[in-house]
């Protein structure tokens, strides 16, 4: 991966992002998070401004030597709009997106992995490795790699009895986090995602929006991961994710089943409007978007699109998809535009990019 | 004008907290940040009943978890941690120890790493794992076994990756 510039990040495809992921479309993407603080350093609110600035180097420049693939970019070096828009690719957290003091993200692509280390984050590292579709053990393994790499050269904080010690006692221990996005239309329109969701708190499982703690549901997308994280090795809390995930994904998909046998009217209606709204509309907000985006995937997940509506073969239809999830966000489109834009601007060149990339053609954004 | 913990020598209570009977009656209790701490209480969870709180009373003295109050390295004070729920560094672990230990329990419901250690660390004594519910598919146990497999010997622990290679055929067996 040879870029330095967000912008060149932004017209690459994303790539974890590479539907329809597995589980029938149902598992959009994994996730697999370590946690690690450096013991030479006290956590970030008792390090001085100087040594946050010399400990998000040195971490940088060990994880540059370690991942050989990888870009390191500082935040400082960038503006409100790239942040944002790294937020909305998930590789960074809005806290570490929001936070005055010095920090920076190093990002590879390893085929259809990312990696995305933040440094001095709530944590001094924070190493994630994203993949498409359910592949816990993978990411996990992948992850693995890259700490035994940095072991070698930095002195984790750990505790013979309590393991790797993190800035909050949520994180300790494994310090890992394993978490999955699901797509789940056909179990909220059915009224039983309350009734799931609630299931998976009872298992010390916690279910968050598309973009982590704090953030709605946009879309019908849900993150489950574990909120425990101290008690069992890595692998038992991955197994115990890979299984609330397939378990959730086969309710869904059942849920499917039950729509397309007993209410294909109403779903067929559902998939319908939403081509004809995103294929029609001038205006279009963020929100409007996640809304109807969600029942065209679900209507490309069972084929309820004909080829008559959407000459678009099915391959190219999920590619599609994925670029609408992307391309449109707010930030995203003002980085692409090179400008920032007010609210109803934004929403008339999300509208447009939409009807172009359903339309097939190449994702130009209007420039100013 | 600052008013006294009621469950604590402390001269500054920070948090009040109101209980309305049904017949209209009213009770206050006043507790200080780190009776707060002790007691575990949050924002965000049910309103607690005042009259068990008034028979959790301590002193700092001869209570382990209030004391001590402050990390020797980095200076952070324990009912800090729990507003904002971000220690100061590695050391609160141990200054806090007591209290730690009572916090992890209670979110983790254990106390104890089981999972890897840095290298060069001796290896965790083994423990008793618990399955997670329901058996795990047979393509996540060969992942899983697949990864230790490789950790084993990329850290050259050959005893321990003939082990999980014996493990990984008995599986294959099985299909």
């Amino acid at each position: 991966m040879t870029l330095v510039r967000v912008a060149d990040l932004l017209n690459r495809p994303c790539p974890w992002l590479s539907s329809p992921g597995t589980e029938g479309a149902v598992v959009v993407s994994s996730r697999i998070r370590l946690a690690r603080t450096w013991a030479d350093y006290p956590f970030h609110r008792k390090l001085s401004r100087a040594r946050q600035e010399e400990l998000t180097s040195r971490l940088v420049e060990h994880l540059l030597s370690v991942i050989p693939e990888g870009v390191a970019f500082p935040m400082g070096g960038l503006d409100e709009f790239e942040r944002a828009a790294l937020v909305e690719r998930q590789v960074i957290s809005r806290e570490l997106a929001a936070a005055k003091r010095p920090g920076a993200v190093v990002l590879a692509e390893e085929r259809d992995l990312v990696v995305a280390a933040m440094v001095n984050e709530e944590d001094h590292l924070r190493l994630q490795v994203i993949g498409p579709g359910l592949n816990l053990s993978r990411l996990l393994e992948r992850a693995v790699a890259i700490d035994q790499a940095m072991e070698k050269r930095v002195p984790w904080s750990t505790h013979p009895r309590l393991g790797y010690l993190t800035a909050c006692h949520t994180n300790v221990g494994t310090a890992l986090r394993a978490s999955c996005m699901l797509h789940l239309p056909a179990l909220a329109e059915i009224g039983e995602l309350k009734q799931v969701l609630r299931a998976l708190n009872v298992l010390h499982l916690a279910v968050r929006g598309d973009h982590g703690e704090g953030s709605e549901a946009a879309g019908h997308c849900y993150q489950i991961s574990n909120a425990r994280s101290l008690g069992h090795d890595e692998g038992w809390f991955a197994v115990s994710i890979h299984e609330a995930v397939g378990r959730v994904a086969q309710a869904e998909l059942l849920a499917r089943r039950q729509m397309l046998a007993k209410a294909r009217s109403r779903l067929e209606d559902k998939v319908f409007r939403a081509w004809g709204l995103l294929s029609t509309a001038r205006r279009l907000t963020t929100e409007e978007l996640a809304g109807e985006l969600s029942w065209l995937r679900l209507g490309t997940a069972l084929d309820v699109l004909d080829q008559g509506t959407w000459a678009i073969p099915t391959d190219r239809r999920w590619r599609i998809l994925d670029q609408l999830a992307l391309l449109p966000q707010p930030a995203h489109l003002q980085v692409r535009s090179g400008t920032a834009l007010d609210a109803p601007v934004r929403d008339e060149h999300r509208a447009h990019l939409v009807r172009a990339l359903l339309a097939g053609r190449s994702p130009d954004v209007p420039r100013n | 004008m600052p008013c006294p913990c009621q469950l604590c020598p402390s001269p500054e209570a920070t948090v009040h907290l109101t209980e309305m009977a049904a017949d209209g009656s009213r009770q206050e209790l006043h507790l200080c940040r780190a009776c707060v701490v002790r007691l575990h209480l949050r924002p965000d969870q049910e309103a607690p009943d005042l009259a068990l709180l008034r028979q959790q009373t301590a002193t700092p003295a001869e209570d382990p978890v209030v004391s001590p109050l402050l990390c020797e390295a980095c200076g952070l004070d324990l009912a800090s941690y729990a507003e904002t729920n971000l220690f100061g560094c590695p050391q609160c672990y141990e200054s806090f120890d007591t209290a730690v230990i009572a916090l992890l329990e209670r979110y983790h419901g254990s106390s104890t790493h089981q999972g890897r250690q840095p290298l060069g660390s001796p290896p965790p004594a083994p423990a008793p794992v618990k399955r997670p519910r329901g058996r795990p598919t047979k393509a996540a146990r060969r992942a899983t076994l697949e990864a230790r497999l490789k950790e084993a010997v990329d850290e050259e622990r050959f005893e321990d990756a003939a082990r999980l290679r014996d493990a990984l055929k008995v599986l294959e067996g099985n299909s």
